[in-house]
């Protein structure tokens, strides 16, 4: 496909001079792929999942329901069977399944009653093809968050460190929205936003003259509304605004490995990608104290091979990176490379949500919109910002969106009939809905381990994952409540209706924080680049680095985090310090 | 009028977009492919359901969702849907709440004196059916099945193209998302394929 794919190569053809390998290609590893190679690497990234081509491998793409085997729903003891937890996730269903893995296949272990919704993705482009792709900034506010409270370690880096990898990041990926000039929720390269529909400009009005603190604006998303000219020639186009994105977009209007980094990478022509390579462990040199390569399981065949690279990127999600860590023993690291502090599997994070209210609008009853936007509102973090609030320590914000309900709406309507189904036939009540997602506190009692008796089928040790949400969280979850309760009221809506059902841990899928960053090489297991405090050829770069979870959606600051990381590592390795 | 301007952004949209991508979207992926819903006979016996209550089904379908100027339950092919789904897509479970569900309906329409639900009156069975539907959004309702047998048409019958294309609109490829426009007194609601619509 005229360059765009990518070469995906048997594993009997892979020499063993690379210069870096990347584990992982979701969000981070596709970054990592791209700042290396055109850094002028060589690069060999290994990929446990199976090959994913762009477009011609969107199977359910632009599939109506009437064309899909049981007009889009999963047979129920398949869903049972195999996907227990990824049936939690909003974006399950038998359009998506495919993106997903498979939970008998791919076990892990909670205690009883700690119920932990891992989400995972397990394929060429990771959950890159699967995210929601809003895109936020950090800001100080979050980054001297840890230090200010004592929860957690400080991050060893500030907003000054990371805002020119943001613009890069948001240059590249393409993040359609709005400056709005808050201090919480920094400002931005953006394409233009979305349009907001007019209940939605009421809402926003109602919500900014009742509360001067609080603003509704259209949420920062991957899409592109105005694409560059770097995106149009790796093969993007604009969105066509079809909102199902998590099938594949063979516009490459939403940002995915798929769609950007890895055409980008593979373009250098220094790019060697290998699928279905389960990476077990890293292997540590203890005469040089460097990684000098990784083990790799076949996950077809179950055999064992190894690669030799000078720079090893760990980039297999949080999770996954924390668990081929903990599993890379050697003598001088028995619990796990480059934990000589302990820290690597504690301090697990998601963010809170779920719990959040919806309203009817009364007005705008003429009025309807066309088109289905893939992005929707957000208002950003207003508590713990100008003023301390006594309940809890740190905040949370808020996606949304107005729109008419249609058809399934009569599942929660009385009647039946000629008059019900001339009822339905026309746009439903304006809806207005929205979510919080909170900011969860880093906690050491919150971790994960290798399970000493389970292992699953490639012989590498289950994780065990031990989280819960704790006071901080729980009085958050009520303020989550209560505020939408009345920002609902202050928009203006009736029919209110407040969600408290709180998601499980896992279940916001912004897992993060096992492998943290740190300025003490003794409470922490990275430096300010991302680089192993212990092993200096080792970076992590995925969200197991996160010292602090903040409440914004997290990918674009592994992004930036990873191109700052892969920029730093390659100079340190010209001026031989690797 | 506002419309028409939609579908005309929308076609230079695509257009544009479609020669970007140098051709390399799929029939398949334009939506260009036939319909695969009613791939059923319309005699063709039922699967799952034994023929009494496939009949009772079909009637049950065709009172909540009935032909008027538009197809209705029946048009669209909703019973044998319905019957495929019972047989392929829904567990053990599942399988024995309909088989119960639609007897205990049938018990009812005996115990007012009917031979069967099916040898009812119109007026009769739709009496019955008002009344269950009533019971299941009171607020103590106890036995869920109406709702859930009541679900299951209205997502059969919306998700055939008929449903999603004549009774309601159905855009494949938007282009555009435009955030207001003014309704017209016969405008249809869009239909949306929902994700992790659980049934
Ligand atoms: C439905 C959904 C909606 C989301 N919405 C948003 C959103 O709006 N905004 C946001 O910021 N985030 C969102 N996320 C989260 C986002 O997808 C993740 O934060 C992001 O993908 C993480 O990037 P990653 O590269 O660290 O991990 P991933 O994208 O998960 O990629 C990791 C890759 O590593 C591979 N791997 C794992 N273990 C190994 C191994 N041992 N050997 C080799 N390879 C391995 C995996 O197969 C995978 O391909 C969403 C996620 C989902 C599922």
């Amino acid at each position: 496909m005229r360059g765009f794919g990518v070469n995906t190569i048997m594993p009997s053809e892979v020499s063993n001079d690379f210069d870096a390998i990347v584990v992982g290609s979701g969000i981070s590893g596709g970054w990592a792929a791209k700042e290396l190679t055109e850094r002028g690497l060589k690069v060999l990234l290994l990929e446990r999942g199976r090959n994913v081509t762009h477009r011609q491998d969107y199977v359910t793409e632009g599939k109506a329901a009437w064309e899909m085997p049981y007009a889009g729903q999963i047979p129920e003891s398949l869903t049972e069977s195999d996907y227990a937890v990824q049936n939690q996730c909003y974006a399950f269903s038998d359009y998506t399944k495919h993106f997903f893995v498979n939970d008998r296949e791919n076990p892990y272990a909670t205690p009883d009653n700690k119920p932990f919704s891992w989400i995972r993705g397990h394929q060429l482009g990771g959950r890159s093809l699967l995210w929601h792709r809003h895109s936020y900034r950090l800001s100080d506010l979050d980054f001297e968050a840890n230090k200010l409270d004592g929860h957690g370690a400080d991050w060893p880096i500030r907003y000054k460190d990371l805002a020119p990898w943001y613009d890069h990041a948001e240059n590249f990926a393409g993040i359609s929205g709005s400056n709005e000039g808050l201090s919480q929720l920094p400002d931005g390269v953006f394409q233009p936003p979305f349009p907001m529909n007019c209940v939605e400009k009421d809402i926003k009005k109602n919500i900014e003259a009742a509360f001067s603190d609080r603003k509704l604006i259209m949420g920062r998303v991957a899409h592109l509304t105005e694409p560059t000219k770097e995106q149009i020639a790796l093969g993007r186009s604009r969105c066509m605004n079809r909102d199902e994105c998590q099938r594949g977009c063979s516009f490459g209007a939403y940002f995915s490995s798929l769609s950007a980094t890895l055409p980008a990478a593979n373009r250098t022509g220094n790019l060697t990608t290998v699928t279905d390579a389960i990476v077990d462990s890293v292997i540590y040199d203890s005469d040089s104290n460097r990684a000098s390569g990784v083990r790799v399981v076949d996950a077809n065949n179950h055999e064992h091979r190894s690669y030799g690279a000078r720079l090893v990127f760990l980039c297999a999600s949080t999770l996954g990176t924390t668990q081929i860590m903990l599993n890379s023993t050697s003598e001088r690291f028995p619990n796990g490379i480059a934990n000589s502090s302990g820290a690597l599997g504690r301090y697990l994070m998601d963010h809170i949500g779920g719990v959040g209210a919806s309203g009817v609008f009364p007005g705008h009853q003429d009025m309807y919109d066309a088109g289905r936007r893939g992005g929707g509102l957000y208002l950003p973090r207003f508590r713990n910002v100008m003023d301390k609030d006594e309940r809890f320590l740190r905040g949370f914000g808020y996606q949304g969106g107005a729109y008419r309900s249609s058809w399934s709406r009569g599942n929660n309507t009385p009647g039946i009939g000629i008059d019900f189904k001339a009822e339905l036939q026309r746009p439903g009540p304006w809806i207005f809905d929205m979510v919080g997602f909170g900011e969860m506190l880093p906690d050491e009692r919150n971790r994960v381990r290798l399970s000493k008796k389970n292992k699953d089928s490639w012989g590498m040790p289950i994780l065990e994952i031990d989280c819960e949400h704790r006071e901080n969280e729980f009085a958050m979850f009520d303020a989550i409540a209560a505020d939408a309760e009345e920002l609902m009221n202050a928009a203006g809506l009736t029919d209110i209706s407040v969600n408290q059902d709180k998601a499980a841990p896992g279940l916001m899928i912004h897992e993060m924080g096992t492998a943290r960053m740190g300025h003490d090489p003794k409470t922490s297991v990275l430096n300010k680049f991302n680089q192993a405090h212990d092993v200096p050829n080792l970076f992590v770069t995925d969200g197991s680095a996160m010292t602090s979870s903040a409440c914004q959606n997290p990918s674009l600051t592994y992004m930036a985090l990873t191109a700052r990381a892969a920029a730093a590592a390659v100079e340190m390795l010209q001026e031989g310090k690797l | 009028m506002a419309d028409n301007r939609t579908h005309l952004t929308r076609r230079t949209a695509i257009k544009g977009a479609v020669a970007l991508l140098g051709g390399t979207l799929t029939t398949a992926q334009l939506g260009l492919l036939g319909n695969s819903f009613a791939a059923i006979a319309e005699d063709a016996p039922p699967r799952f359901l034994c023929p009494e209550q496939f009949t009772m089904l079909s009637r049950i379908a065709d009172l909540i969702i009935p032909e008027t100027d538009t197809a209705g339950a029946l048009g669209v092919g909703a019973p044998h849907f319905i019957d495929m789904m019972l047989a392929d897509w829904a567990s053990p479970q599942r399988q024995a709440e309909y088989v119960a569900g639609l007897d205990g309906i049938d018990m009812r329409a005996r115990g007012a004196g009917a031979s069967s639900f099916s040898a009812s009156t119109t007026e009769q069975q739709m009496a019955l059916l008002r009344a269950l539907d009533k019971e299941f959004f009171a607020e103590h309702s106890t036995d869920p099945f109406f709702g859930v047998l009541k679900k299951m048409v209205l997502f059969a019958y919306y998700s055939s193209e008929i449903g999603a294309t004549v009774e309601l609109r159905f855009q494949r490829i938007p282009g555009d998302y435009l955030p207001c426009v003014p309704m017209a007194d016969d405008s249809h609601a869009w239909f949306w394929s929902q994700h992790n619509y659980a049934l």
